[in-house]
């Protein structure tokens, strides 16, 4: 019989019971499509900033920036579809440089337009992990034109400045590809151009550009 | 300039009015150029080159250039005034290039101008407008020398305003009786043109009808404005002025410019 003191001693040399495993948390989940193919159930966000150039009464450098809510609605064995709702700025400017008809040493200015428009398009989301999307706008808005202008002949002793605005609304479309590159980021390919319901010259006839594109997945958007 | 609104205004552009009358097309062969200009002309219904009735003379420049159908409208125009009782009846004569980019060698004064206006561009172009072109067809139609109009659009608007400003007091009677300059740049050769008429004229007689675009921007506006500013504070007492702003853009200028324009130059029917 093991004396008492024994028992204590294995008592205190044994190993506890091993507590139960923590569970592992919950990995994020992405702010893009799922890479599963599947329909997450979830809304993203997608902020895509470009640079653009396109014609308008000339040739124009450009600006956009446009956030959409991204809301998945069918998938197939290749590729999620989702619809995309939101919005874009854009700013538009017609430089004399690209003017090659404008003798840059008697005239200054540019022509600025600025346009506020909402976005609802339809976006297919392919590839392996679906990280090619392609997608389909239609956009309408307001747009604002801005001529400005000094012109200063010195030999006729010519010399003024004056400055056009007008507003008009806005009707268009746009392609857009993103390859999405990282968790959060990826480029964009854009070309769209507007309905001619008024002169290019005020609403821009065609633009492309290039740009980056942003995944984030708002906390408290959740689940639909 | 502005090429892409100028398709686009082409692609949106009602027909012109149906032209009546003969419409034909000949050679016009000039000693001072290589290339024949292709004259586009068109002659009123019922009209007699040998009688006593004669017509005013629409000279169009840019007759197909760049699709804008200038020609068209401006047949189709005086056709529809005619055909109304609202306008007299016209000759209406384009002066037209089997390659229409042509008018780049024509339009555009020299840089800088030539006060002996024997340099090329549109001192030369001058010259074969009034020392051939009008010459042969005044003797080959039945004209009024007091009633022959020069209408230009863009580079043509330019050439119209110079060929306007080539008058002197001393030289005769004016080739031209008036002018259309529609929605044309003022570059500072132009103020060069009007500051020499006036230094050698104190009168101009004849009809200028300009136009401008309100969306080619406020550079043109600025220009515009100077020089319409400048020929109406000379008070040359034989001058007709009458200027329009129109709210579109280069291409949709044409149209209404020459609308106006032949409302102005050609009156009412006689």
């Amino acid at each position: 019989m093991m004396p008492v003191i024994g028992w204590f001693a294995v008592l205190l040399v044994a190993p506890a019971p091993a507590p139960a495993p923590a569970p592992a948390p919950a990995p994020a989940p992405a702010p893009h499509v799922a890479e599963d193919g599947r329909r997450s159930g979830r809304t993203h966000l997608q902020l895509d900033a470009s640079v653009l150039w396109g014609v308008g009464g000339q040739m124009f450098l450009g600006t956009q920036v446009r956030g959409v809510a991204v809301l998945e609605h069918w998938a197939t064995a290749r590729a999620l579809g989702t619809w995309d709702l939101g919005g874009a700025f854009a700013y538009q400017n017609e430089p004399t440089f690209l003017a090659p008809w404008i003798d840059t040493t008697q005239v200054e200015g540019a022509t600025h337009r600025t346009q506020l428009v909402a976005h609802v398009g339809h976006t297919v989301h392919m590839g392996p992990r679906r990280r090619s999307a392609l997608g389909l706008h239609v956009l309408g808005g307001w747009n604002a034109w801005r001529s400005h202008y000094r012109v200063h002949y010195s030999l006729e002793d010519v010399r003024g400045e004056a400055t056009s605005t007008r507003h008009a609304a806005v009707l268009g479309g746009e392609l857009r590809f993103t390859q999405r590159l990282h968790r959060r980021v990826g480029l964009n390919v854009v070309a769209g151009g507007m309905v001619p319901t008024q002169s290019s010259y005020l609403i821009s006839l065609a633009h492309v550009g290039l740009g980056l594109s942003f995944y984030a997945r708002p906390r408290s958007w959740g689940r639909r | 300039m502005a090429l892409a609104g100028s398709m686009l205004a082409v692609a949106c552009a009602p027909e012109p009015p149906a032209a009546t009358g003969v419409l034909s097309e000949e050679y016009f062969v000039s000693a001072r150029v290589d290339e024949p200009y292709l004259l586009r002309i068109r002659v009123p219904p019922g009209y007699d080159p040998s009688g006593a009735r004669r017509y005013p003379l629409v000279v169009q420049l840019d007759p197909t250039f760049a699709g804008l159908e200038q020609y068209a409208i401006t047949v189709g125009l005086v056709s529809e005034a005619a055909a109304a009782g609202e306008g007299p009846e016209a000759i209406v004569v384009g002066v037209d290039y089997d390659d229409p980019t042509l008018r780049e060698r024509d339009y555009l004064p020299p840089e800088p101008p030539d006060p002996t206006f024997d340099g090329e561009g549109a001192d030369r172009f001058y010259r074969v407008l009034t020392e051939e072109l009008l010459p042969e067809l005044q003797d080959r139609h039945a004209i009024d020398p007091q009633r022959r109009y020069l209408l230009g659009h863009s580079n043509g608007g330019i050439f119209a305003w110079y060929a306007a400003l080539r008058h002197g007091s001393d030289a005769g009677a004016p080739p031209l009786a008036g002018i259309v300059a529609a929605d044309n740049g003022y570059p500072e050769a132009l103020f060069t043109y009007e500051r020499w008429h006036a230094e050698r004229s104190e009168d101009w007689p004849l009809a200028v009808y300009a136009t401008r675009a309100t969306y080619n921007g406020a550079g043109q506006a600025v220009v515009f404005d100077a020089m319409i500013d400048r020929i109406e504070g000379r008070r040359f007492p034989g001058l007709r002025l009458e200027t329009e702003v129109l709210e579109t853009d280069h291409g949709g200028a044409v149209w209404p410019s020459y609308e106006g324009g032949l409302r102005f130059l050609l009156g009412e029917a006689p």
